[in-house]
């Protein structure tokens, strides 16, 4: 038996790392971990006006910009005890929605499943609805606290966009479908427990009790030196366990990991089809802000039902500054689980399987 | 043209719009790290997305490695050509340490152009290598004027720097996190090269700048990605 190191390529930024145990060209047991440069969220918008910790948690990693940013300014909200007007609620969602058609086909565009050109286009849709509801295709800057810095939102133009690329989105589906039955066949992963399903709620908003979550060190979590070394992230469990989230837990659950694949497929058809209720359902020119911010003090939380699983952001504000912060990220999830699906795969195997993982070095460590 | 993406401290956003263009204009990404771990091939143009972490040795012997099979070097974004705003990295939460060495591509390795932004739009990325493609050596001029030293942390530093020899000055006042391109909007204003026309705000990314006959940057929302400077038709003093 040998313990090596590898470097995952899984689409996403950031460095992944699987510390495994191998015989005879296969994973005995393995942990994943990142050694992503930390950018350190919580601590660089330490004592920066609470507005910074908006846009630089939209910098964190490309797949859950806007998401990252809405559940910093709902945190805020939370803490300064700020009402967003309902029209807002509503295009956040809107927003929200848009991010996930947006990440997931992309994901699903560097995934090898043969749909790279479909799901190109479907993400092109999406920054565009992005873009005419957050300002612009990506890191929407016109996420602030107390609700959206946008005067008018072209509904009609945002309806038809998303309409126009349900077929698409339909047809994408159809082949990824089809491509993961083969790779299902190919690829036996047996988890040693079956994770419990975390998703916030059945819109992108909702309460998850931040007093459930046990968030560990690598000291804490990972069993192997190799990785406890190495490891630049800290990893988030649900009552003591591991937990599922991203598109498969909101779906309630995947037997095999490739389905998450499926599950991003299903996702981008039925966010389309819930963009275009949603904008046909409200008013262009509403009211996308209230004025009542003020720089106060206060401690507050968000959940968000992120494209790939539920972030939560924590803030204590002194005087509109951020005086603590605390990100807990989907991946911070999801490597609390991902080394059990690992055992009996070779190497190839385990790039195929954390791949359909949604797993980000630059998410793990934010 | 054959096409080539090395991610290193990064979002991944740049990298997201370069595969859009590759294939929607029928370049041919051959080689990414996001999706790759082998060596890189040969390429007509390599893309670096995203900072350089000092301290990363590895990253930067990679990026050493990606250079050495590129005809052509381009920083892609503002992370990559200025530091942006990965300037802001902190480093590990415990035990305290404290990355104070992001840097851009330019100051490890020679690059020969830039396309600034957070991230640099499609059409900006299309158009680029279109200009590449056809030898328009007057359409590349603004690309090329923003690689390397530009970016104006500081003009006296020898580049690139290698590895090791740098020191710690030098390492220190590049990492600077409160220069960047977009301060030199000041120097604009206060020279009275400013007309007011507003490109800065409308290419803003974060929303930082408002105009009132004249840009002010709100500080609360700026990312340090130089957008503003890199539009502005008046930043660049012949």
């Amino acid at each position: 038996m040998r313990v090596e190191t590898l470097r995952v390529a899984t689409g996403e930024p950031g460095e992944l790392r699987v510390v495994a145990e191998i015989t005879e060209g296969k994973v005995v047991n393995a942990e994943v971990c990142s050694t992503t440069t930390p950018l350190s969220w919580e601590t660089l918008v330490l004592e920066k006006p609470v507005e910074f910790a908006v846009v630089a948690a939209e910098r964190v990693c490309r797949g859950c910009d806007a998401s990252a940013g809405l559940a910093v300014a709902e945190a805020a909200e939370d803490a300064l005890g700020v009402d967003v007007p309902d029209d807002a609620r509503r295009a956040r969602e809107l927003l929200n929605m848009a991010n996930v058609v947006k990440s997931h086909a992309r994901t699903l565009a560097v995934a090898d499943l043969g749909v790279e050109e479909p799901a190109y286009e479907l993400v092109r849709a999406a920054k565009e609805i992005v873009r005419m509801v957050g300002g612009k295709p990506q890191h929407p800057p016109a996420v602030t606290v107390g609700g959206l810095a946008i005067e008018r939102i072209p509904v009609e133009r945002v309806e038809s966009v998303a309409k126009d690329a349900v077929e698409t989105a339909e047809e994408v589906l159809d082949d990824v479908e089809s491509a993961v039955d083969d790779l299902r066949e190919d690829l036996e992963v047996e988890p040693r427990e079956r994770p419990t399903e975390l998703s916030v709620s059945d819109t992108y908003r909702g309460d998850v009790d931040r007093g459930a979550i046990e968030v560990l060190t690598p000291e804490e979590f990972y069993r192997m030196r190799t990785t406890r070394r190495i490891a630049t992230n800290l990893v988030a469990q649900y009552e003591g366990k591991p937990a599922l989230v991203g598109p498969a837990a909101r779906r309630g659950g995947a037997e095999h990991p490739v389905e998450h694949h499926v599950a991003r497929a299903e996702e981008i058809v039925s966010m389309l089809d819930g963009i275009a209720d949603a904008a046909s359902g409200l008013d262009g020119s509403g009211e996308y802000r209230t004025d009542d911010v003020e720089a106060g003090s206060g401690e507050g939380a968000a959940a968000v039902e992120a494209p790939e699983g539920v972030l939560v952001v924590r803030l204590r504000l002194r005087n509109g500054r951020v005086d603590e912060a605390e990100m807990i990220t989907p991946s911070n999830f999801k490597a609390a689980l991902a080394g059990d699906l690992l055992p009996g795969l070779t190497v190839e195997e385990v790039e195929t399987v954390l791949r359909s993982l949604g797993l980000s070095g630059r998410c793990l460590t934010h | 043209m054959r096409v080539a993406l090395l991610s290193l401290m990064s979002c991944g956003s740049c990298a997201e719009n370069l595969e859009i263009v590759c294939q929607s204009e029928g370049h041919e990404l051959v080689w990414s790290s996001l999706r790759d771990d082998g060596e890189v091939p040969d390429v007509d143009v390599l893309f670096v997305d995203g900072a350089v972490d000092f301290a990363d040795a590895d990253a930067r012997e990679r990026l050493e490695r990606a250079v050495s099979s590129a005809d052509v070097v381009v920083s892609l974004g503002s992370c990559a050509a200025t530091g942006g705003f990965e300037r802001h990295a902190i480093g590990m939460r415990e035990p305290a340490r404290y990355h104070f060495t992001v840097f851009p591509a330019a100051k490890f390795a020679d690059t020969d152009y830039a396309i600034i932004g957070c991230p640099p739009t499609e059409d900006a990325i299309a158009s680029f290598l279109e200009a590449l493609e056809e030898g328009d050596d007057d359409r590349l001029e603004p690309y090329r004027v923003l690689s390397g030293d530009f970016h104006g942390l500081d003009p006296n530093l020898p580049s690139p720097v290698r590895g090791p020899e740098a020191t710690v000055e030098d390492v220190l006042l590049t990492s600077n996190k409160d220069l960047c391109l977009g301060c030199d909007l000041d120097v604009v204003e206060r020279e009275l090269f400013c007309t007011g026309c507003g490109a800065c705000a409308a290419s803003c990314p974060a929303w930082a700048i408002e105009i009132d006959e004249k840009p002010e940057i709100r500080e609360d929302r700026c990312i340090r990605c130089g957008t503003c400077f890199a539009t502005c038709p008046r930043s660049f003093r012949a």
